[in-house]
């Protein structure tokens, strides 16, 4: 029995990088200072660095990857450029941290537009894009919770912008309060009171809209 | 710290919506956001290195505009003078300027026969197309109002006279608003194949259908008055609400031939230019696909007739720009030097600014030998 393991074991030896994805690049120091900068040459790093923040971000937020998602990337990258270039950034964070906040910040944005023109969540099957797949025999199951999903996800949009994204990035995206008072420049205990309300908010309006 | 009026179904349902897998998204698109995004930054780091960060010229185009306004008017098409200085323009100049506020996709502007990536602030003078890609599109300052060309659409600037700003669209859709009457015995005139639109004022859109050798125009009015003349007749005169469409199509003709892709249109002469429908996409992505397999499996050959069947069938495709450097360096690799320099040529013709210039400049200089 130990002697696969062994072979096995011999094949496998450590290699640079892998690990850390910021280690071959610069830091977020680094390329704060050079967005500071003005310094064009980073872009392609900047991008590799943050889009995957950006994109989960966006992803979480929709449910999907939308025909505009591309846009949306292009939009949170240049507000990510923009924030940096003004100093909004207070480095209390990472650099993924802040992009992130910064995607919920343009997706939700994103959705009350679409809300406004009556669009929000009206989907042509046809135009699926991306999705997570889903198995034949989990289907039923994978559909009810899809639905429960795009209740909340619906729900969010409706409620006061400050509450829905204050609910996002701690229940959704996991941030720590003391992380998100820095990010919205609130207090803690702004904060605090942002998520509570929002979560009763959100209570509510998910059993006001069972009931009917 | 968050455990006071915690709601434990809830906060399980929200981490559900976080723990949601995201796949990872198909080479072709991702490589294509790549290219688009990072050029996105770099103009945003060069505004940052100038001082005037894309956010912040919006704010100066707005406050300009503003300004413009309040002297005259017409303040909303000033953009493209405020992108170089902050200083207002009158009223009297901004009114005769069509200049690109916003550009979303793959949209191009030949002019004189040269083709190059649209961008914000671009001012449009008369004989200069513009065209859309797929998912792409435009907003303009037009007059004294604004006009958005949808995607696939294409739109040629007339050069204005003091009594008319016209402009021809070729395919597609324009959504023209006028919030701002033109001043007396001006008037601005959507022409396509078979009529003109000509309005004072008002907010409509005019699309192009064609099908089977045949175009119709359709006119839908939001605001406003609009006639529609056709052979020097008026056809109808359209009140706010009301559509009007070619009663029957007509037939196509040499005028009104689908164009082809400004990198097409100089090396191919009858070649299929059909525009493709919306419904394209998935194919488009999976000849990208095929192209970029054959490329990692060291079939540079194949990648390269991949790379070429996504451009013949596909020549308005918004991997066009990927496609063609891709295919200029397959074929490179493949030992084909002579269909490299056409290749990159081509290229280098479409998209002198493009994300592959170096190498293609490169290549298309040529072996010795071949210059």
């Amino acid at each position: 029995m130990s002697q696969p393991i062994r072979a096995v074991t011999t094949r496998l030896r450590l290699i640079d990088g892998g690990a850390d994805p910021n280690a071959a690049g610069p830091s977020d120091e680094e390329l704060v200072e050079a967005v500071q900068r003005g310094d064009t040459t980073i872009a392609s790093q900047l991008y590799d660095r943050l889009l995957g923040a950006v994109d989960h971000a966006l992803y979480r937020v929709f449910g999907r990857r939308e025909h505009d998602h591309d846009d949306l990337v292009q939009a949170a990258f240049e507000q990510i450029v923009l924030t940096l270039s003004r100093r909004s950034y207070a480095r209390a964070c990472s650099l993924q941290t802040w992009a992130s906040t910064i995607a919920t910040h343009v997706a939700f944005n994103a959705l009350r537009a679409r809300r406004r023109e009556r669009r929000v969540f009206d989907r042509d099957p046809s135009n699926t894009g991306d999705s997570e797949p889903v198995s034949a025999a989990d289907l039923e199951r994978a559909a009810g919770a899809r639905a429960d999903l795009e209740r909340v996800r619906s729900s969010l949009v409706q409620m006061k912008p400050e509450r829905a994204e204050t609910v996002f990035l701690h229940d959704v995206l996991g941030h720590d309060l003391a992380e998100i008072a820095l990010m919205t420049r609130v207090s803690v205990s702004a904060a605090q009171s942002r998520l509570v309300r929002g979560r009763r908010e959100l209570r509510h309006r998910l059993t006001r809209e069972l009931s009917s | 710290m968050t455990g006071r009026d915690s709601d434990p179904d809830l906060v399980r349902t929200l981490r559900e919506l976080g723990r949601v897998a995201v796949p990872v998204p198909e080479a072709a698109r991702a490589e294509y956001q790549r290219e688009r995004v990072t050029r996105a930054i770099r103009r945003a780091l060069a505004g940052v290195g100038t001082g005037r960060s894309p956010a912040r010229r919006a704010v100066v185009w707005l406050s300009a505009a503003g300004l413009a306004l309040a002297v005259g008017g017409a303040g909303a098409l000033a953009a493209h003078r405020v992108f170089g200085s902050t200083a207002a323009v009158p009223a009297q100049a901004s009114s005769s300027v069509v200049a690109a506020r916003s550009v979303h996709g793959t949209v191009t502007i030949e002019s004189a026969g040269i083709p190059r990536h649209a961008l914000v602030g671009d001012v449009f003078r008369g004989g200069e197309v513009v065209t859309t890609g797929l998912e792409s599109r435009l907003s303009i300052g037009i007059e004294s109002g604004s006009a958005a060309l949808g995607a696939s659409g294409e739109l040629e600037f007339v050069a204005p006279t003091p009594r008319e700003r016209r402009v021809r669209l070729g395919a597609g859709t324009v959504d023209v608003d006028l919030p701002i009457k033109l001043a007396e015995g001006r008037k601005l005139v959507v022409e396509t194949p078979d009529v003109d639109v000509i309005v004072v004022g008002t907010a409509f859109s005019v699309g192009v259908e064609r099908s089977s050798g045949a175009v119709a125009t359709a006119v839908t009015v939001r605001r406003g008055t609009v006639w529609i003349m056709q052979g020097g007749k008026q056809r109808a005169v359209l009140s706010a609400g009301q559509s009007w469409r070619t009663p029957s199509a007509v037939a196509v003709n040499e005028t009104v031939e689908p164009r082809e892709e400004p990198a097409q249109r100089s090396t191919r002469g009858t070649a299929d230019t059909a525009r493709p429908a919306e419904g394209t996409l998935a194919e488009e992505n999976r000849l990208f696909q095929a192209g970029l397999s054959a490329r990692n499996a060291g079939d540079p050959l194949a990648a390269a007739d991949a790379f070429g069947l996504l451009l013949g069938r596909y020549p308005r495709s918004v991997l066009s720009e990927q496609a063609l450097a891709e295919r200029f360096r397959a074929l490179e690799r493949a030992g084909r030097p002579s269909a490299a320099v056409a290749a990159a040529r081509r290229y280098l013709a479409a998209y002198p600014r493009g994300f592959a210039r170096v190498d293609a400049e490169r290549i298309a200089q040529g072996p010795l030998g071949e210059r």
